[in-house]
């Protein structure tokens, strides 16, 4: 009995990570549809305190990049990045993932014209904890040997993961002076009730990565703080990326309802009235 | 008295020194820290020259690519040939990577058969800070006036990738170029990447 026991126990240890440690990444890729659109689902997964990076890096690292190699003359629609979070490290402030993420990308219609070609997703990134390693992978594989994902507004939940919601009726303003952009939003439902916002821009270089970024309710809007980068690298006249809220559930203030959208938004060049 | 008023512009004098911002266009500002080899460099020892600040941590993977590769000593030896001053400044804090000894500074150094100016050593950080020196590598370049022309990627494909050197626009090359041709810097700044800078 005791043998037994021992035996049981041994097997359990050499089964468990403390003998195979998770690899710092792996990444799955499924099929899944929503509505009538195809998706590629590319699941990453990352070791406990990994993180990898957006498409806007923020202060360092590396932007992640993916590509999917389609037969000639067929292109992907659009590729579809969850709202990331951000990492703070001696005031550096980074944008990207941990645990897990998960990217979209939107297949052609016509799937079935594909469904027996080799395909390769590739992904480019970097993963990091105290150290940075690359993160570099390639699939070949078929449509027709993945698994179905059949609920992926179930999937994405359980998994916690979050996709920003196409802009509501925000009405956003910008002004600027040579060293910020004040974007004002207005018409949010719960003005009253924001814990916080973050303004995620798919650009890098233009603004500061802060770990708060300022904001105040003026009237009925909401006014955000976007400081310039001192090392500026471009102007731009127009601005896209995710805009991220926070909010006290106006029928249940004990909770917290986190919510992002996808906004864009052109930049006046004239005098900011504070 | 006299002490405390000692006390207090040193003080000042310091603040003002370490919290300083360095700006594009705006006096580079003025640091000292200890190299390698324990002797003490100012920036405004190389007044009237051209000089290369260069972020650096040996184990960064994207400061392995242009060491491993060479790309980073054959730029150091091209400019220094031409009378630049390339300084290499680590500021990773002691236990942190890229922190070593002098001694495995310099044995790296040599086995990478760096030519740098001086390898110097910013412990604490504070000079890392001034400039907003966020990766490594992190490039800067100073004129001959003191000015800050350049800050940013040392070039413009982001990647670990050895084999992407020689696709890249290398900006720390074009922007020496151009002023050792006596023309302006074009492109002034640019978004650096590579490993957070381990403060």
């Amino acid at each position: 009995m005791f043998k037994k026991l021992l035996t049981n126990i041994f097997f359990l240890l050499i089964t468990s990570n403390q003998f195979y440690p998770l690899k710092k990444a792996c990444t799955e890729i499924f099929i899944s549809s929503k509505d009538t659109v195809k998706y590629l689902v590319v699941k990453i997964s990352l070791e406990k305190d990994w993180h990898i990076y957006w498409i806007n890096s923020g202060d360092s690292g590396m932007p992640t990049e993916i590509t999917l190699e389609l037969p000639p003359g067929i292109s992907i629609q659009e590729t579809y990045w969850a709202t990331p979070k951000k990492f703070e490290s001696d005031g550096l402030v980074s944008y990207g993932f941990e645990n897990i993420t998960i990217i979209l990308i939107k297949l052609p219609e016509y799937l079935n014209s594909i469904t027996n070609n080799t395909l390769v997703l590739k992904i480019n990134s970097l993963i990091c904890k105290e150290v940075c390693i690359p993160y570099d992978t390639i699939i070949t594989f078929q449509i027709n040997d993945l698994d179905i994902i059949d609920d992926l507004e179930n999937y994405l939940s359980i998994n916690k993961i979050h996709f920003p919601k196409a802009s509501p009726n925000l009405f956003l303003s910008a002004d600027t002076d040579n060293e910020k952009v004040i974007l004002k939003i207005s018409n949010h439902n719960f003005i009253d009730k924001i814990l916080d916002i973050y303004f995620y821009p798919y650009i890098s270089g233009v603004f500061k990565n802060l770990s708060k970024q300022n904001f105040y309710i003026d009237n009925e809007s909401v006014k955000l703080e976007l400081p310039f980068d001192p090392f500026k690298t471009h102007s731009p006249d127009k601005v896209s990326g995710i805009l991220y809220f926070k909010t006290i559930n106006s029928y249940d203030e004990k909770k917290i309802i986190q919510e992002s959208y996808e906004i864009s938004f052109n930049i006046n060049h004239k005098q900011i009235k504070e | 008295m006299k002490t405390i008023f000692i006390l207090f512009f040193n003080f000042i004098f310091l603040t003002s020194i370490f919290s300083q911002q360095a700006k594009i266009d705006s006096k580079a500002p003025d640091f000292k820290l200890k190299d390698s080899n324990g002797n003490e460099h100012s920036l405004s020892d190389f007044s009237g020259k051209f000089v290369v600040l260069e972020w650096i941590n040996y184990d960064c993977p994207f400061v392995k690519k242009h060491y491993d590769s060479g790309n980073m000593q054959s730029l150091q030896e091209k400019y220094t040939k031409r009378d630049v001053i390339w300084l290499a400044i680590c500021s990773s804090a002691k236990g942190k990577q890229g922190n070593f000894s002098s001694e495995e500074i310099n044995k790296r150094s040599k086995e990478h058969n760096a030519k740098f100016t001086a390898y110097l050593i910013d412990e604490d950080g504070k000079v890392g800070k001034m400039y907003g020196a966020k990766t490594t590598p992190h490039m800067y370049i100073i004129d001959d006036r003191g000015i800050l022309v350049y800050a940013g990627a040392i070039d413009d494909i982001k990647s670990t990738d050895i084999k992407d050197i020689e696709k890249a626009k290398n900006y720390v090359s074009l922007a020496l170029d151009e002023l050792l041709d006596g023309k302006s810097v074009t492109i002034k700044s640019t978004t650096p990447y590579g490993c957070s800078v381990k403060y």
